[in-house]
């Protein structure tokens, strides 16, 4: 039955997914030929650029588009995905369908976080690959071997352990914390919607102060530990004035990763105990 | 065999308002039931809660001896007052979407009804009137093979012509060991097929009966009781 529900929400999310990522490799592809026809390599071109304010302009609306259709493209899909498309087909008419069929709420929730997630992963992947694909050329190319080289062996001096330790620790960390705040949203929504009125207010409400409750967690540690955290407030990486570099790593990551795992596993089965037994659809 | 549909005590609460006050009630398999009642008396939430859509606040509720999930929605069919498909779905993708889930789907029963009240499989939900999507809805829950069919207002929205045609279909297509339950207050349209009344009222059950004894015993038909019964 959860295959039978991925096949069906990819289908129903595909229709607005797919169009909208063609669109950002369309832009990318016409950006990248613009851009190579006038920036890169054409001296005529610049000497124009440096006349002609006009065209100036231009240039710089143009690439403030670009950057405003990138980070559309990832909020339409990160909003759609985990709060739109989850709301409205569980918890509105179209869940009078959903949940009258004979699947359990916990293959709906990992149907909609299996689906969520594959997409969320090829837009960033889709995202990056725009925005490299867009400025690339051989200068970067050549150089990049050598830059790679210095961020990785710099890496221990700013982490206290070694890039091949610490890169995967950290994708480890950042995959579970996108899982967990899924869930945490999903949560939300399934014990907001399971009240008589004022339903979104209330799932609202509700990520509110789950969202301080974190803050608050992550706060008192960075205070305790005297670290400046540069991430979000559940994956927390950062440089600590009081302890050594690996302690600090060692030490916000296995904390990170715990605040991931109790929110994440606390929202996956609050939301599935609310879709099971306090369903109360409008 | 063993009971149907089983109610005891079972009660709804939204907030301070009741919508289901302690009712206690038994089905039997075989019986078409109408569930009439006034608007705003319980109708639908006591629908809603046979299928798990709720939860109740007090009481228990039981369909084939196991409480709603994913085993009872195997055997329960459910037409809700609304409309439920998007708009982007062709009717092949609601056939498809129905054999996908549900074991009991006669795909060729359903494509002869969509034949008959001339719907055409490749159409949008979109293009259709409302009227028309009803039917469909209908024909996907009524092509299923399911011990208990729940119909809230199945005939509201759809002309005289295919309300006939659709109770016809009703009757013939559940078997002895099925039952449908039919909320309604078009009573008259219906009455001729009915089994069972029941007439429901602020969230308490005012009569259980057999059409039979009805006629029998009051001398008048459904329709003439409810207005009786409920006159404002």
């Amino acid at each position: 039955m959860l295959g039978k529900l991925i096949k069906n929400e990819f289908k129903a999310v595909n229709r607005l997914m797919i169009p909208l990522h063609l669109g950002l490799i369309a832009i990318t592809i016409i950006g990248r030929f613009y851009l190579q026809f006038t920036v890169f390599d054409n001296a005529s071109m610049s000497y124009v650029m440096a006349q002609n304010i006009w065209y100036n302009i231009l240039n710089a609306m143009l690439v403030m588009f670009y950057v405003v259709a990138l980070i559309a493209a990832a909020l339409i899909t990160w909003i759609y995905l985990s709060i739109l498309r989850f709301r409205k087909n569980l918890f509105t008419d179209e869940g009078y369908l959903m949940h009258t069929l004979p699947v359990s709420a916990s293959a709906h929730i990992w149907s909609k976080l299996i689906v969520c997630f594959i997409w969320e992963f090829i837009d960033i992947t889709l995202v990056i690959l725009s925005v490299f694909a867009l400025f690339v050329n051989m200068d970067i190319l050549r150089a990049l071997p050598q830059g790679l080289s210095e961020l990785f062996s710099s890496f221990p001096d700013a982490f206290g352990v070694p890039a091949g330790v610490g890169i995967p620790l950290y994708l480890l960390l950042f995959l579970l914390d996108s899982i967990s705040s899924i869930l945490c949203i999903y949560m939300c929504i399934a014990v907001g919607h399971s009240f008589n009125n004022h339903k979104i207010l209330a799932s609202v409400g509700i990520y509110v102060g789950v969202s301080m409750l974190q803050s608050f967690i992550s706060m008192i540690f960075t205070g305790i530990t005297g670290m400046v955290s540069y991430g979000t407030s559940s994956a927390l990486i950062g440089v600590s004035n009081t302890m050594s570099a690996a302690t600090n790593f060692w030490l916000s990551w296995i904390v990170s990763m715990i605040i991931c795992i109790v929110t994440g596993t606390a929202s996956y089965l609050l939301a599935n105990y609310f879709m099971t037994k306090k369903l109360n659809l409008e | 065999m063993e009971q149907l549909l089983n109610c005891q005590a079972l009660s709804k609460r939204y907030g301070y308002k009741t919508a289901l006050d302690g009712i206690s009630l038994t089905l039997e398999r075989g019986r078409i039931i109408g569930l009439l009642g006034p608007n705003g008396s319980g109708k639908t939430t006591l629908i809603k809660l046979i299928n798990g859509l709720l939860a109740p606040s007090s009481g228990s509720i039981t369909i084939n001896g196991s409480a709603p999930g994913p085993e009872t929605k195997k055997v329960v069919s459910y037409l809700p007052e609304r409309t439920y498909f998007n708009s982007w779905m062709k009717v092949t993708d609601i056939l498809n979407f129905f054999c996908d889930f549900y074991e009991d789907f006669d795909r060729n029963r359903a494509s002869d009804m969509l034949h008959r009240l001339g719907i055409d499989e490749n159409d949008r939900l979109g293009s259709m009137s409302k009227g028309t999507k009803e039917k469909v809805q209908l024909i996907m829950v009524m092509s299923r093979n399911a011990d208990l069919y729940c119909l809230d207002e199945p005939i509201g929205g759809v002309d005289p012509a295919a309300r006939d045609y659709i109770l016809q279909t009703i009757i013939t297509n559940y078997n002895e060991n099925a039952s449908v339950l039919i909320s309604t207050h078009l009573i008259a349209d219906i009455e001729n097929v009915l089994d069972d009344v029941i007439f429901i009222q602020n969230g308490h059950i005012r009569l259980h009966a057999s059409v039979d004894e009805i006629r029998e015993q009051e001398g008048k038909s459904v329709d003439a009781l409810f207005r009786e019964v409920f006159r404002c």
